[in-house]
């Protein structure tokens, strides 16, 4: 189980945890932008992707997201890395000339490394920026967030509604069905199903008695669930309020424009072809660097001022 | 007045199970009905033909004088409430307090009252300080709470428990009971239609109708009802302990009131 709980909503009182979940969703797609723009060198790659490393630990800091867990996602990813590192260092990149070291007859060149941290690193940010905003945001609320972004497909007659209302009953019943597993794997061994050991046959077979029980009694709750709700007056087509409101505060641009800020450099460091040699290039990142640590610390000290009232 | 009028109602779910076998009978206005029934005696199946969840036959349910069909059920289904058996099944929203919003959300009140409504339904079940645990952090006998109070919030004058006890624990039981009594007690114009087969729940009521094999075996108060032992075994129900020694201790001529047994024990 515990590869579920990696990543599940902790709930705190943070200035993450309070930034409004739409907010919070673009800016995982802006920093993901800039996370995965490519730079003409490895220098560029790496002096960019570890100020966005730096950012993004700063983030879970701020956000009280474990390191460990941040970690732990990393080893639950050791075939995929161990899977890229093998293809990246054995297929012979076109204009690779740097040999590292050679095995035999095979020359493993610095530039196949390079690319295989750089794909690491990237898997790496991202899935901590996703870990990020799973742990400082409910999963109800990233609902809401959806539902309003797939607003406009409303208008294609797209039932958004419904895809949100599908969603959040869904999360709702995870650590239902996850007790039901549970249940129904004790349920089953004390009859002499071994779920543990036996070749992946025998264990494929014991899965199929986990599945088709927890099918059935699944379907059973549905149709339960579904009549109390209907019992309880909810009709999809009528007209409904809503209890939650999503707010969009002083805060939340802040941290918009920073996000954006990000992506908008990384962009426009590619696009003009930045690298390390070019002149001012240094300064710049700088300057750069103290404006956006500027632009945090006044930003902490703003909420840490009203926190205290 | 007649609340429930229910005329040759009839219901199978396929052509051999046969639910429902042409039942007449009335409830009036303001009583607690308890609906006893051993499982498969047709006694859920008639608490969903109640709700409009099922589709009764024609002109067969009268509720508030309204006869139900298509066009007046969802009228009819906002004038009533209904607490199912599964607790777990019942809870819509990730925590209580959007539990509770989610049946006002349905029946459009305005944001602005609905923090109000979900505190003071809340505090009728005792559950404020719950307001904002997930369901898999309560009892079962809190989800009940829970659903008592959804339903409460939407004002209903005809309230339906199926089964509620039944999937709950001695304390459990014990906790939906005096809530439903309270509620009884706050609201003495609401209709209560208690499903059950504890039978000592049975006492609490004013009425008690037994169901077997989709018909009515009898209605009446419980005392009478309660007494006839063999016919209640008849019908496949559990005598307790304490209502088969209260009757055999009345047969000797001793009359005991109460109906736990520490009441019994009490009186003795």
């Amino acid at each position: 189980m515990s590869s579920i709980t990696l990543g599940r909503y902790v709930p705190r009182d943070t200035f993450i945890h309070r930034l409004d979940p739409r907010v919070k969703i673009l800016s995982l797609i802006l920093l993901m932008v800039a996370i995965f723009i490519s730079y003409s060198t490895w220098e560029m790659t790496f002096i960019i992707g570890g100020i966005l490393a730096l950012f993004i630990f700063l983030l879970a800091l701020i956000s009280n997201t474990s390191f460990k867990a941040l970690f732990k996602s990393l080893r639950a990813m050791w075939f995929l890395i161990i899977f890229l590192l093998l293809v990246n260092v054995l297929v012979k990149p076109k204009d690779a000339q740097w040999v590292a070291f050679s095995i035999g007859s095979l020359n493993i060149y610095w530039e196949s490394i390079f690319q295989s941290l750089k794909i690491i690193l990237r898997l790496f940010l991202m899935v901590s920026l996703t870990m990020i905003l799973t742990t400082s945001t409910k999963p109800l609320d990233l609902t809401y967030a959806l539902e309003w972004y797939m607003k406009p497909l409303k208008f294609i007659k797209f039932p958004t509604h419904e895809v949100a209302m599908t969603i959040s009953i869904a999360l709702r019943f995870i650590p239902t069905l996850l007790n039901e597993v549970e249940r129904i794997m004790k349920a089953q061994t004390s009859r002499g199903v071994d779920f543990k050991h036996g070749r992946i046959s025998s264990r494929f077979k014991a899965i199929i008695s986990l599945i088709v029980p927890l099918f059935i009694a699944s379907f059973q709750r549905a149709e339960e669930l579904a009549d109390s709700m209907e019992a309880r007056g909810y009709n999809p087509k009528a007209k409904r309020t809503t209890y939650h409101k999503l707010r969009f505060s002083v805060n939340d641009l802040f941290a918009f424009i920073l996000c954006g800020a990000f992506m908008a450099a990384t962009i426009v460091f590619t696009v003009m072809d930045f690298t390390i040699k070019t002149p001012l290039f240094v300064p710049w990142l700088v300057i750069g660097c103290f404006c956006v640590l500027v632009y945090l610390f006044g930003l902490g000290a703003a909420n840490a001022r009203r926190y205290k009232k | 007045m007649k609340i429930i009028e229910v005329n040759h109602l009839s219901y199978k779910y396929n052509e051999k199970d046969v639910a429902i076998n042409d039942v007449s009978f009335s409830i009036d206005e303001g009583k607690y009905v308890a609906i006893i029934g051993h499982n498969g005696s047709g006694k859920s199946t008639f608490a969903k033909l109640l709700m409009g969840l099922l589709e009764p036959n024609e002109n067969s349910i009268k509720e508030f004088g309204i006869d139900l069909n298509r066009k007046t059920v969802h009228e009819l289904r906002s004038r009533m409430g209904i607490v199912f058996q599964n607790p777990d099944n019942q809870f819509v929203g990730a925590t209580v307090r959007d539990d509770l919003a989610f049946g006002l959300e349905n029946r459009c009140i305005k944001r602005e009252d609905m923090d109000s409504i979900i505190n003071e339904y809340a505090e009728k079940v005792n559950m404020v300080e719950f307001l904002d645990k997930e369901p898999e952090n309560l009892s079962g006998g809190q989800k009940q709470r829970v659903a008592i109070a959804g339903v409460l919030s939407m004002n209903p004058e005809i309230v339906i428990f199926d089964e509620a006890t039944a999937m709950l624990d001695p304390r459990g039981k014990k906790e939906i009971r005096e809530t439903i009594l309270k509620m009884k007690k706050d609201n003495p114009g609401m209709t209560i239609l208690s499903i059950t087969h504890d039978i000592e729940e049975a006492y609490q009521a004013d009425e008690v109708i037994a169901f077997n094999d989709g018909k009515i075996v009898f209605q009446g108060k419980p005392e009478d009802v309660l007494k006839d032992e063999k016919k209640l075994q008849e019908i496949g129900l559990d005598i307790p302990f304490v209502v088969s020694l209260r009757n055999k201790l009345e047969a000797k001529g001793i009359n005991v009131r109460g109906s736990s047994l520490e009441e019994v024990v009490k009186e003795l």
